[in-house]
């Protein structure tokens, strides 16, 4: 859109670039997947869901591999609940901010404080409980 | 000593948790166990031959039947081949053609036969194919559910029979029809503990680790 006044254009201009900036932030995680998170973006992360669930994880840990299938068979059915997993050996200061000493270990935050902790490839329901506590 | 290198092609710790396996899930709280990585594209003739080579190998389509097959892991245990998807039909003292159309079941009550006829002779190299043969092209959560089980029984009939064993698979399950498109991670389950346990295991270390343990060294 052209103004005429190079004042106002520019004031647009950057209205439009804040604009543009705010909903690719938004955008940037989504529900009913599980999100790739890392030092970076897992402040944010934990901060844009009321509950959100992270599950750390490494390429070498067999039972993170069993986990994973549960955590994305919940992320698709808990719409309302961020799901995230962050890589532990990508991301040490991550995993020593939050004490994490073994792999999978699934933190449930809420309003971006951490609430509970499950350790261990466990079955669905185990996860599923807990998150549904903090639902209520 | 009775020993085996067995492939199961597909096999994913992913399906664990549905399938529950409950050998396979007694061998994994019981035995050394590693995630086996093979990045996209990964196909069967080439993880193979990576593994039967001891190093990486970039093999475009399956080897000409009746080529001489002498690689290095062969040539250095004595091993046995048996079912092995360098060629097609495979490779060994059992064969199949590369199909979907041949049974899950009969394939791999036949490897099961085949390994425990030979093992008390030499050690034994064998493969099964079954996941990777079909569900490439039948996603059906029931059916692969099914070969797991008959895989877990069949597994469960090896390793009673053998002193030390490696079951592996070269990549995960596939994911779509396109051949060479499967999960990136595998699975590893062994009587023979790794040096670097937090590491992924790669294929041509398999074999290594295959040559020690029939060598002891």
């Amino acid at each position: 859109m052209d103004s005429g006044d190079p004042e106002l254009q520019k004031i647009l201009e950057e209205k439009a670039k804040q604009l543009l900036s705010k909903e690719t932030s938004e955008e940037e995680f989504k529900s009913g997947i599980v999100n790739h998170l890392d030092s970076k973006n897992f402040d944010k992360f934990i901060k844009r869901f009321k509950v959100a669930v992270v599950d750390f994880w490494a390429e070498w840990c067999a039972p993170c591999l069993i986990l994973a299938p549960v955590i994305e068979e919940l992320a698709s059915e808990y719409l309302n609940v961020g799901f995230g997993k962050i890589n532990s050996d990508e991301n040490p200061d991550i995993s020593a901010a939050y004490g994490i000493m073994s792999l999978p270990t699934v933190l449930i935050f809420k309003n971006g404080e951490v609430v509970d902790e499950v350790i261990g490839a466990v079955p669905r329901e185990e996860i599923e409980e807990r998150l549904k506590r903090w639902l209520e | 000593m009775k020993a085996v290198l067995l492939g199961i092609d597909g096999l994913s710790y992913t399906s664990f948790m549905k399938c529950s396996p409950r050998f396979l899930f007694t061998l994994f709280s019981s035995t050394f166990r590693g995630v086996v990585s093979n990045k996209r594209p990964q196909f069967p003739y080439s993880s193979w031959l990576s593994i039967l080579e001891m190093q990486d190998v970039n093999q475009n389509g399956f080897l000409p039947v009746g080529s001489v097959i002498n690689t290095k892991l062969l040539s250095e245990t004595g091993a046995i081949p048996i079912n092995l998807p360098i060629t097609d039909p495979t490779f060994g003292k059992y064969s199949i053609k590369y199909s979907s159309d041949v049974d899950f079941e009969e394939e791999i009550n036949s490897v099961v036969k085949a390994i425990l006829e030979n093992v008390k002779e030499a050690p034994v190299i064998a493969d099964i194919t079954a996941i990777d043969r079909v569900l490439h092209h039948n996603r059906d959560p029931n059916l692969k559910c099914k070969i797991y089980q008959a895989v877990d029984h069949a597994v469960k009939r090896i390793v009673s029979e053998v002193d030390d064993f490696i079951i592996f698979s070269p990549y995960g399950e596939p994911l779509s029809e396109e051949e060479g498109n499967h999960e990136d991670y595998g699975v590893y389950l062994s009587t023979m503990p790794r040096p670097k346990e937090h590491d992924v295991v790669k294929l041509p270390e398999i074999g290594k680790l295959f040559l020690q343990l029939v060598k002891g060294y």
